[in-house]
């Protein structure tokens, strides 16, 4: 099977480094250390799944140069003392084959004093982010004199040194995603007037003396490499031709040994949502592959490793970066390489476990893979006792579950009420730019198939059925019911809800008002959907803003859509009373009522109520009784997984 | 008259080739073989000469003996004699060297050549031999036609635009041909067969009195590289379009089209709508 991928698994020099393929899982932040810490078992664990699945390159991160404030305190890369836990990291990774790099960073002002103990956070100039959705990082930051910068050139020098004592192949500089370097390369955060802001060269500087200063502590014979955003997206900020243009400036330093393009500064595009089309940034390596003769990769939703061979075998870039591919599966480079790419399970650019987990500074994990982040605690383990096991559901936590069990070795049967397995996410995929739910479901239909899961659909299960069935265990997985709050006039025929609008299973007018009760997808997609068919939607939501419990770059993206197809958004209000076309609603913190005319349609978008009537009625009467998923308490995607895969592992 | 047609084989520009690392020289054992197609136009001039005068046609090459192949097949179209002249590949002053050498003890009254050959692309050949011969050359001619017996020929060149240059010129002479003179014939099998059992007759640099291959060479090839791939063209927002606008077209594939505002209404309010706008980019 090797020749459909045979750019893939091709073997390149980099410096002094051959990485056996070309497949890269480059630095990210899974939070599962402190980043001013060293590395943890958990991280060594994650990183070595990754190993151990096949991938070329692993670049670790994070790795602060120095402690992120004025305030002196010990980031971990600043004393030899770390160099032991690298080591082990080290180790761990090569065991496999796979080569490692360590990413040099300092966060610059995507750190919060608040957070870190007190001081000021560093940039090149006094300008705070911005941040539409996030409130944490938009302090306002101290400029750096000429001493501060020298110190962090050192620090860079002195943390470059340390890495290679420890072990590691090479280490890469990363100046993208605001980070301290971006910040000095781009003119939107820049606006210094001495030698190191104004012209490009100038912006470069700060760059191109760390990569001197770098390469002096570590020599030749180590691989130093550049990570930087070919375009950030934001007015006045770099653009293609700027990345160019410093593309070939690092090449003409004779010190770096690969260049690494991606794109944004401080938006979405950084972690490209399931909104972009896949591989959007390719353009930008292949640009820079243009310009210069140094290898160069490239990253951004690539999710399959048939569009990695074919970018490679296009010439657009000479390495591919896949980090949420490799989240959501550590063993997508081994199945590649053996032709099973329907047991892929790729990455479905939701962000749910990994992104919005650790912007809330919680460990990573992952929507469609809830083992990333416990490789060990969670590897399989086969069940000491087989049981016969009946998973009532077919949704995502029933599917997870049965999974889980048949890999531990159990019998399962899966029932489902509707004609077809997971319909919710059949429902949720028709909202526009949700098209992943589609691939999860896929997944795991493939995979009920492969692991022989009696699957019986179209039957809704009662508890006598279950009474007559010869089983261990049953697992209610029966979701939710639609759910419309109990206020006057919920009854009128212009008031729906959000599944039967997706459905397509109830007429809606030209002015439609969503009530967002969900402070989650749903309101937003179901705006989505609405504007997408050209109505005039208002959007109301008891919150500050709706869906505030959805990651950064999913708002970004959801909300540039709807402010440019013209939905209003009426925060911290809620519905009273439904009149007809008349909407008397409520301000949350005053009470104040108002009123909304001509309304054709209202669709309320809800939790749902909990579907768990059969779980009360077998309760006390089956040896073994779990419940998973929404029908415990209506959560997310990845709360049903999280579920499935913790009673898989219960059973 | 007799014409004498010299050949070249060369490899097939068009078939993928492996480099000799590190750089030396390109894999012979990937290399297809093929007549120069300058050099069939020419021999397949030669051919309409002799079929319309009755002159004798020879073909003469230099080079190994796997040049044979392409030798015979220039013999079959219907030339009457085949000569090479034994030596590897060399610089193209030396084959210059080697072809006049053997060109001069025979009689001639027109020689022909492929205008250049397509791998090296270099056409110093033919005028190089020319040269050496102090014989009358013209090279790149796109037309040609012998005046009855007078020992004149005239022939054609492009000026380009069109327009052509009509030269007369005195034999002995030698000329370049461009493709564009004729359609080379598909040679018989009859004729193939017969070329595979004529003799050729085969001659030494030594004899000629020309010293050793390395010697003879001008010009020598220091390194060969595969070019650099083209990366595939992939869609890409023009830099100069806003920040906003760039995303709208990467969001939608390269779809959407630009944002614009569109002001509607009578001349004079758009006139001072336009100067805003204008002034407001900072163009006025």
């Amino acid at each position: 099977m090797e020749q459909q991928f045979e750019h893939l698994f091709m073997p390149i020099q980099l410096g002094n480094v051959t990485l056996p393929n070309r497949i890269m899982m480059p630095a990210h932040v899974p939070r599962f250390y402190a980043p001013f810490l060293e590395p943890n078992e958990n991280h060594i664990n994650y990183l070595q799944a990754r190993a151990r699945g096949g991938a070329g390159l692993i670049v670790t991160s994070p790795h602060f140069v120095s402690w992120p404030t004025t305030r002196p305190f010990h980031a971990a890369l600043e004393s030899d003392s770390v160099i032991p836990a690298l080591k082990r990291l080290v180790d761990a990774i090569h065991e496999y084959g796979t080569k490692v790099f360590a990413q040099l960073t300092h966060p610059g002002s995507v750190a919060s004093s608040r957070a870190l103990g007190g001081g000021s956070i560093f940039a090149p100039s006094a300008i705070p982010r911005k941040s539409p959705f996030f409130p944490l990082f938009q302090e306002m930051p101290r400029e750096m004199d000429l001493d501060d910068i020298k110190r962090f050139e050192e620090a860079y020098a002195a943390a470059a040194r340390r890495i290679k004592e420890a072990g590691y192949d090479g280490v890469e500089i990363g100046a993208m995603s605001g980070v301290l370097q971006h910040l000095f390369l781009s003119a939107v955060f820049n606006r210094r007037t001495d030698p190191y802001g104004g012209i490009l060269e100038n912006r470069m500087r700060f760059l191109t003396e760390t990569i001197a200063a770098i390469r002096k502590a570590v020599g030749r014979d180590f691989v130093v490499g550049v990570r930087f955003a070919g375009d950030d997206f934001t007015e006045g900020g770099l653009t293609l031709d700027d990345a160019k243009e410093i593309a070939k400036a690092l090449e003409a330093t004779g010190h770096v040994d690969y260049l690494f393009t991606c794109a944004g500064l401080e938006g979405s595009q950084h972690i490209p949502t399931m909104y972009y089309p896949l591989a959007p940034f390719v353009y930008i390596a292949a640009a820079v592959k243009e310009v210069v003769n140094l290898p160069v990769v490239a990253v951004g939703r690539i999710n399959d490793p048939v569009i990695a061979e074919q970018i490679l075998a296009n010439h657009q870039a000479d390495i591919v970066a896949m980090v949420r591919a490799l989240i959501a599966d550590p063993e997508m480079p081994r199945k590649a390489r053996e032709g099973r790419l329907d047991e892929i399970r790729k990455c479905i650019g939701c962000n749910e476990g990994c992104v919005m987990r650790t912007w809330l500074i919680a460990p990573l994990t992952c929507a469609v893979n809830p083992e990333a982040g416990k490789e060990k605690e969670w590897a399989i383990i086969p069940a000491k006792e087989k049981k016969r096991v009946m998973v009532i559901g077919g949704g995502v936590a029933g599917l997870e579950t049965a999974r889980v069990a048949a890999l531990r070795g159990h019998k399962v049967s899966i029932y489902e009420k509707e004609g077809v397995l997971a319909k919710d996410l059949t429902v949720a995929a028709k909202a526009p730019g949700r098209q992943g739910w589609e691939d999860a479901r896929r997944y795991y239909i493939y995979q009920m198939n492969l692991l022989g899961v009696d699957i019986h659909l179209g039957i809704t299960v009662t508890p006598e059925m279950v009474f007559k069935e010869n089983i261990d265990a049953v697992v209610v997985a029966t979701g939710t019911l639609p759910d419309i709050p109990d206020i006057p006039g919920a009854n009128s025929p212009n008031v729906v809800e959000m599944k039967q609008v997706l459905e397509e299973k109830a007429s809606v007018g030209e002015n439609v008002v969503v009530v967002a009760l969900q402070n989650h997808m749903h309101g937003l997609q179901m705006a989505d959907f609405l504007t997408e068919h050209g109505k005039k939607v208002e959007m109301l939501t008891l919150s500050s803003f709706a869906g505030d419990r959805l990651d950064q770059q999913t708002l970004e993206d959801v909300y540039t859509r709807l402010v440019s197809k013209g939905a209003k958004f009426t925060p911290l209000t809620g519905v009273k009373a439904v009149q007809g076309s008349r909407l008397v609603t409520y301000h949350v913190l005053t009470g104040t009522e108002g009123v909304i005319e001509n309304v054709d349609t209202v669709v309320f978008c809800t939790h749902g109520r909990p579907n768990d009537g059969l779980y009360r009625s077998l309760k006390g009467k089956v040896k073994e009784l779990y419940l998973a998923g929404q029908c415990a308490s209506p959560r997310e995607l990845l709360d049903s997984v999280l579920d499935g895969a913790f009673v898989g592992r219960q059973l | 008259m007799k014409i004498i047609v010299c050949v070249k084989q060369v490899g097939y520009i068009y078939h993928p080739i492996a480099i000799d690392s590190p750089g030396g020289a390109i894999d012979p054992e990937k290399i297809v073989y093929m007549l120069n197609p300058y050099d069939e136009v020419a021999i397949e001039e030669a051919l309409r000469i002799k079929e319309n005068f009755g002159f004798e046609v020879i073909v003469i090459t230099a080079g190994p003996p796997k040049a044979e192949a392409a030798l015979r097949y220039a013999f079959s179209f219907g030339a009457d004699r085949m000569i090479r002249i034994h030596c590897q590949s060399l610089d193209a002053w030396s084959i210059s060297l080697a072809l006049t050498a053997v060109i001069r003890n025979l009689t001639y009254d027109v020689i022909l050549c492929g205008r250049k050959a397509m791998d090296t692309n270099e056409g110093m050949v033919g005028s190089f031999v020319a040269e050496l011969l102090n014989i009358s050359q013209v090279s790149g001619i796109v037309g040609l036609e012998i005046v009855s017996q007078k020992k004149k020929v005239v022939v054609e060149k492009y000026l380009g635009r069109g327009d052509r240059e009509v030269i007369e010129c005195n034999l002995p002479a030698l000329f370049t041909v461009e493709r564009s003179v004729n359609e080379p014939r598909y040679p018989t099998v009859p004729s193939r067969l017969k070329a595979e059992k004529k003799g050729i007759e085969v001659i030494e640099l030594g004899t000629l009195g020309l010293r050793f291959d390395e010697e003879l060479t001008l010009s020598n090839i220091r390194s060969i590289s595969p070019p650099k791939p083209k990366p595939k063209k992939v869609f890409t927002p023009d830099s100069h379009l806003s920040a906003s606008d760039r995303m709208r077209l990467i969001m939608s594939g390269g779809m959407a089209g630009k944002k614009s505002d569109l002001f509607e209404g009578p001349p004079e309010t758009m006139a001072n709508k336009i100067a805003e706008v204008l002034i407001q980019e900072k163009i006025l």
